[in-house]
């Protein structure tokens, strides 16, 4: 007897008809107009694509049938808890294109509707910009590959990179290259000096390394060491290894040097920073905190006139950097409002199965620089 | 019950369940209707999450019975074949035959008239009792292949006209929460995301403003629509709360960004 049956054993049914009198409308049946190849492969190829090819470490294969076929429960629940595409912040910020609310319609019902597959459409492969920023002026391997046995699952791992033509130099970006793409989960780029680490870039999959506005740049020490923190997540199979690249790409000699203001509230009560001289903001970087929790910037001018800067989620494994599309100005005098709103909508975490975070320590960083340069 | 029904005649009944085990979120059993890709129906989830079942009784005295997998894909003819099939219906048996063409059992029951009570009785080869799951119906809906959906009729002709009507829905929504009255909710949440997905034609020759804020508070309302819709089919009575109150947060965002009585 085939395996699916004896799961299923028994079904014993009991229906009870009721006859009904208050006329109600009924929902309409889901049976999806929408077909695969030509109406959710677009959408998927332009939303979704480049985080869900074969190799990727989401481990959904969203491009060919029946990698999303299997998955429409899980589309369903990521779409609609705003899991997925995973962005987690409202600001004036470089962002990849969103999400329409027609393409979520029809990805949805697609999805809740049966799934059809339709006839399939010729199309061009979905090849990933090898660096999304141009080749870098330095691209750096990994010493070493790194190799994960096959009772490993996630694993975080510091990389000494050779740092020698990166110290002391201004960096306007860095990215990084995956080895093998479908382990590499994300990863941290720092430099670290005198006990210190200057985060340079975070990266995630998919995503393309933004350049910071105002001429800005990251001066990395002269005796500085350069870590790669891999965060590595081993697919389910036999053991693999990775060895990724770093790109580098470094400033002109006079670019605005990057100083960070760290931020930082309790729950449910707010807290100030003042600004002492004029700067401008380029980044933000929620680095901790209650997962599934709110961080809300407000910048208060001198005259006590309230914008909103940003909003935040907080998600450990969605730690990134958010890049304003236009640096904000900071007047000296003016404050930056911190506030931690607790997740209050447990749905993301119950549908996708976490559970909000504890109480972790905020940290919220701001990257700035001086606007008298 | 949180499911509306309506009669429509002539047509087939869907027989639904309204209880069932869900997979994978539901700690407790839950209010329960998977939409089914073909059949237009709801099912019935087994406990391994593996299969669903959907029945169909139709005016020619008919019931028929649907199999699908977890997510309504076919399971194959040769394990449906190996299934044996009854239903009972009162205090008559009556064999569940397996259409192989059409991929579906039927079994004729010309003596049942509504309402009744049907159990329905599908057994592996050798499965053992304990393996036996046990779903409770508990309403019926007449809307076979989406008769009853929200006719285009239900969206207003002007943007303003769209807007009214969406406050009214937000009037609704605060209501259902209020009240704990949550009849008619698959209903509601199309008839919300039709409207809604109306607006986005109008928008063009709007102020800069509006064409930069409404898109993303458009789509946050299309996804409280299906993140209701979503726990409808598979969540608890705590993620419809929550849903709808989501849902609700975002058609106020709606009515700050599309300044619908200016047109
Ligand atoms: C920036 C990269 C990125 C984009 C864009 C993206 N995903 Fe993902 N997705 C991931 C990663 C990484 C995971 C692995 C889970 C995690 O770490 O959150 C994932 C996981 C998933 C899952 C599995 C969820 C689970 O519960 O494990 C689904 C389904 C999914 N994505 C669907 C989508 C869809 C649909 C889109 C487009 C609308 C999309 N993703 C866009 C990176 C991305």
């Amino acid at each position: 007897m085939s395996r699916l049956l004896i799961t299923v054993a028994t079904a014993v049914t009991t229906i009870a008809v009721f006859t009904l009198h208050a006329p109600a409308v009924a929902h309409r049946t889901a049976v999806s107009p929408f077909t695969f190849h030509r109406d959710v492969v677009p959408i998927l190829e332009a939303r979704c694509g480049r985080c869900h090819l074969d190799d990727s470490v989401s481990g959904v294969a969203l491009l060919r049938y029946p990698g999303a076929r299997n998955a429409i429960w899980p589309i369903r629940q990521a779409l609609a808890s705003g899991h997925m595409p995973p962005w987690f912040a409202e600001g004036a910020f470089k962002a990849p294109a969103p999400v329409t609310g027609r393409e979520l319609n029809i990805l949805m019902t697609w999805a809740t509707g049966g799934a059809p597959e339709g006839r399939p459409v010729p199309r061009e492969p979905l090849v990933p910009a090898r660096w999304a920023l141009g080749t870098p002026d330095l691209v750096v391997p990994m010493p070493v590959a790194f190799s994960m046995a096959g009772n490993q699952r996630d694993v975080v791992h510091d990389v000494a990179m050779p740092a020698r033509r990166i110290a002391g130099r201004l960096i306007r970006a860095v990215d990084l290259r995956p080895g093998t793409p479908a382990m590499v989960r994300r990863a941290e780029i720092i430099a670290r000096s005198g006990g210190r680490e200057q985060v340079l870039g975070l990266w995630q999959p998919g995503e393309a390394a933004a350049p910071l506005e105002a001429n800005a740049a990251f001066r990395v020490p002269v005796n500085a060491a350069v870590v790669l923190r891999m965060h590595y997540r081993r697919p389910v199979g036999p053991a693999i290894s990775d060895r990724s690249e770093l790109g580098v790409y470094f400033a002109r000699a006079a670019a605005n040097p990057i100083t960070t203001i760290e931020l930082g509230a309790a729950a449910g009560r707010e807290a100030d920073h003042r600004v002492d001289r004029p700067l401008q903001v380029v980044a933000v970087r929620a680095m901790s905190g209650p997962s599934g929790a709110w961080v809300r910037l407000v910048l208060v001018a001198p005259d006590g006139a309230r914008q909103p800067l940003a909003r935040l989620e907080i998600r450990p494994e969605w730690n990134r950097r958010y890049v304003f599309s236009k640096p904000v100005i900071l007047t000296a005098g003016s404050r930056i409002e911190t506030s931690l709103v607790p997740s209050a909508d447990t749905l993301w975490t119950s549908l996708i199965g976490e559970r909000p975070g504890s109480a972790d320590h905020l940290r919220v960083v701001l990257e700035v620089v001086d606007s008298s340069n | 019950m949180i499911f509306a029904v309506k009669r429509l005649a002539p047509a087939a009944v869907l027989v639904w369940a309204a209880f069932g085990l869900c997979p994978p979120l539901a700690a407790q059993p839950s209010p329960h209707a998977v939409h089914g890709p073909r059949y237009g129906g709801a099912f019935a989830t087994a406990a391994s999450d593996t299969l669903h079942i959907e029945a169909l009784w139709t005016e020619q005295r008919r019931l028929r019975v649907f199999v699908v997998d977890a997510s309504g894909g076919p399971v194959p003819i040769d394990q449906l074949r190996d299934l044996n099939a009854l239903v009972i219906a009162g205090d008559r048996e009556s064999p569940l035959a397996l259409l192989e063409s059409d991929g579906y059992f039927e079994a004729r029951i010309p003596t049942l008239t509504l309402p009744a009570v049907i159990t329905m009785r599908l057994r592996p080869p050798a499965a053992a009792a304990r393996d036996e799951v046990t779903f409770s119906f508990s309403g019926y809906t007449l809307d076979v292949l989406g008769l009853a959906s929200a006719s285009p009729a239900e969206i207003p002709g002007t943007l303003a006209g769209i807007v009214a009507a969406l406050a009214d829905d937000r009037r609704v929504v605060r209501a259902m929460v209020e009240q704990s009255e949550f009849s008619g909710l698959f209903a509601l949440e199309e008839r919300i995301r039709d409207r809604v997905l109306a607006i986005e034609p109008y928008l063009e020759p709007m102020p800069a403003a509006v064409r930069a804020n409404a898109p993303a508070a458009i789509a946050l309302v299309v996804r409280g629509c299906w993140l209701l819709h979503t726990v409808l089919d598979y969540g608890s009575a705590d993620q419809r709360d929550a849903a709808l109150s989501q849902l609700g947060e975002a058609l106020d965002r709606l009515m700050a960004a599309v300044p619908g009585a200016a047109q």
